[in-house]
């Protein structure tokens, strides 16, 4: 027996002499409980704080805060939510934010689901070094890539532009998209494509009717993975977006921070308005997300 | 006659063949199918991205300004002026530090929240849900509501260090040079704990159960199942995102933009905030593009022990 082993058992032969089997069961799963619902409060609380922020006058939100806002209750107002609407040009921020990422993953989930099949079904050389340079352009930084492209861009006139901003997140969702396909790809078995073949059906017909719906839990995936890099990114925006109507929601709302005035309320109510489609994947989706990353193996 | 005839219809049958016979005849052909599969992807890749890390290497080379349209070779002289100057490796040292501390902190939290979520109890998939979230909230987000949490006047969080007594007045998060970096570490690790979370607890759930039967029929105790079982297994997932994360923190640009824009002083000036500013502020492009170039040259490093040391293209079968 282990050392460790012998503490532990030390430690369960104590406490078993309290507690009879049972209690020691409850007494466990009350602990798991409050480690978890300690978690949940702790990741959550950021997210509450926002809302609270939201429905606040300013004048509340600078003044010393309460743990439990009471005076939300009695000054709760959603003028917030309104001036971003009436005093900005959220509605077009908004929409900007969802082409883009629309663009970004049609085309990310497209390009990778290509290259996953063609990856594994066509035997060509230099493989190896092609998953490694996936793999290198997985790690490079926003940053990085964006400076450069802002020069590029400008010449190519694609600042400003839907396709340049979407370009660019596909750039950063790209590498691990294809890994991910490439990954997922492999456990598709082929013998149901052959068999397709076998029944007369074509190289073509195979990959529509056959790989294709069995590759859908990872398309879905990166489907969420692009969406995530789209919707989350700001460098990217910042610097390839500098036209304030072409913004997407990240770098608009960083210019709600003035000089000397912060516009809290309309900077949290935009937060909520943006934490919604996130929080409607994560909630509808998380066993996709797994499988994916699952398969994805990294 | 005919014969021509035929040749000529032939001629004519191609292009009344629709897209979808097309196609159909390019995927039977193995350099046609690998073209229409992996081209796509590799164009994409080149534009978006092979091309403009080449052009920041090649804009390292030359005096380059915003303003100036012309470009003068200059050699490596960027690149000398760059390693020479104090405010560079202050930066250095800053990203490191920065990115050391948020792989750190993100580990402890990140596994030990994947190992809290492996169990099965009532409301895991509300509980999972709930932490995943943070994962997804945008990044601007997150730092904008730090930002408000952490605030020196009116915080939450100094209310309650100073309501539960750990600390007798506000102390000003981000605006205090010597705790804005640790600070940052902090709020940037409630986001991206969670992809390791994701990454690990993916991997937990792949763990055949038969193995801790197994191993408590054969009297292991719960540290004894961990430290054999469990670590084990997720012992590569830690080893890889630990090298990706470190990477990605030590090129982190967003958050920090956000929340202290360098600042206070240049107390939080990373690298990745170093090239915004010389590129976008002091528009000297040349020197941008070395410093760039010296980020790549880190990735450079960081990629050898990666393929060195995980081989992951072996992982690629068939």
């Amino acid at each position: 027996m282990v050392f460790s082993d012998r503490v532990s058992n030390r430690i369960q032969s104590f406490v078993g002499g309290i507690l009879p089997y049972q209690e020691r069961l409850q007494v466990r799963k009350a602990a798991l409980y409050f480690v978890v619902i300690l978690t949940c409060v702790v990741m959550m609380f950021p997210m509450y704080w926002m809302l609270v922020a939201s429905v606040q006058p300013y004048d509340h939100i600078v003044q010393t805060p309460t743990w439990f806002p009471t005076q939300v209750i009695a000054a709760f107002q959603i003028d917030a939510y309104i001036s971003v609407f009436a005093d900005r040009n959220f509605e077009r921020w908004y929409l900007n934010s969802v082409l883009v990422a629309i663009i970004a993953i049609v085309s990310s989930v497209g390009a990778s689901t290509l290259a996953g099949y063609g990856l594994t079904r066509v035997q060509f050389r230099g493989r190896k070094n092609f998953a490694r340079l996936i793999l290198f352009s997985y790690m490079f930084p926003p940053i990085l890539l964006a400076f450069p492209q802002y020069q590029i861009w400008r010449r190519l006139g694609l600042l400003n532009s839907y396709i340049g901003i979407s370009v660019a997140h596909i750039a950063i969702s790209l590498p691990f998209s294809m890994w991910m396909m490439w990954k997922f790809f492999q456990t598709v078995p082929i013998a149901y494509e052959e068999a397709a073949w076998m029944n007369g059906a074509s190289q073509f017909h195979s990959f529509k009717d056959v790989a294709i719906p069995m590759a859908k839990p990872g398309m879905v995936a990166v489907a969420i993975f692009t969406f995530a890099v789209s919707w989350n990114d700001f460098t990217m925006a910042t610097i390839l977006l500098p036209d304030s109507s072409m913004q997407t929601l990240p770098p608009a709302v960083q210019t709600f921070v003035q000089q000397n005035y912060v516009y809290w309320g309309q900077i949290m109510a935009a937060s909520t308005l943006m934490s919604i489609p996130p929080f409607l994947l994560v909630y509808k989706l998380q066993e996709s997300i797994l499988e994916g990353f699952r398969t994805g193996g990294l | 006659m005919s014969t021509l005839q035929d040749t000529v219809n032939n001629w004519f049958r191609i292009p009344k063949k629709s897209w979808g016979g097309l196609i159909e005849t390019l995927f039977e052909d193995k350099k046609a199918l690998i073209g229409l599969t992996v081209g796509p992807a590799t164009l994409l890749m080149l534009f978006a991205s092979f091309l403009p890390i080449l052009w920041a290497l090649n804009l390292g080379l030359y005096d380059a300004g915003a303003l100036s349209p012309t470009w003068t070779w200059v050699g490596i002289q960027n690149y000398v002026d760059v390693l020479n100057s104090p405010a560079y490796w202050d930066a250095f040292w800053r990203s490191l530090s920065f990115g050391f501390g948020s792989v750190a902190v993100q580990l402890v939290v990140g596994v030990g929240t994947a190992l809290m979520l492996s169990r099965e109890f009532r409301g895991v998939v509300l509980a999972r849900a709930m932490i995943f979230l943070p994962y997804l909230i945008p990044t601007v987000v997150v730092g904008m509501v730090f930002r408000l949490m952490l605030n020196g006047n009116y915080g939450i969080i100094n209310v309650l260090l100073v309501d539960i007594g750990l600390i007798n007045q506000p102390i000003g998060w981000l605006t205090s040079g010597a705790i804005a970096l640790p600070t940052l570490i902090v709020a940037n690790s409630w986001k991206f704990a969670i992809f390791i979370t994701i990454m690990v607890l993916a991997r937990l759930q792949s763990i055949p159960n038969e193995f801790y039967e197994a191993a408590t029929m054969n009297g292991a105790g719960p540290i004894r199942k961990f430290r054999d079982i469990t670590l084990p297994q997720i012992k590569g997932v830690i080893l890889l995102t630990l090298l990706l994360r470190g990477i990605w923190m030590f090129n982190k640009f967003d958050i920090i933009y956000i929340m202290t824009t360098g600042g206070p002083g240049q107390s939080t000036t990373t690298l990745p905030i170093y090239i915004f500013e010389m590129a976008f502020l002091n528009f000297r492009l040349g020197q941008a593009g070395a410093i760039a170039g010296t980020l790549f040259g880190f990735l450079g490093v960081g990629a050898i022990v990666y393929f060195v040391g995980f081989n992951p293209a072996e992982e690629v079968g068939r």
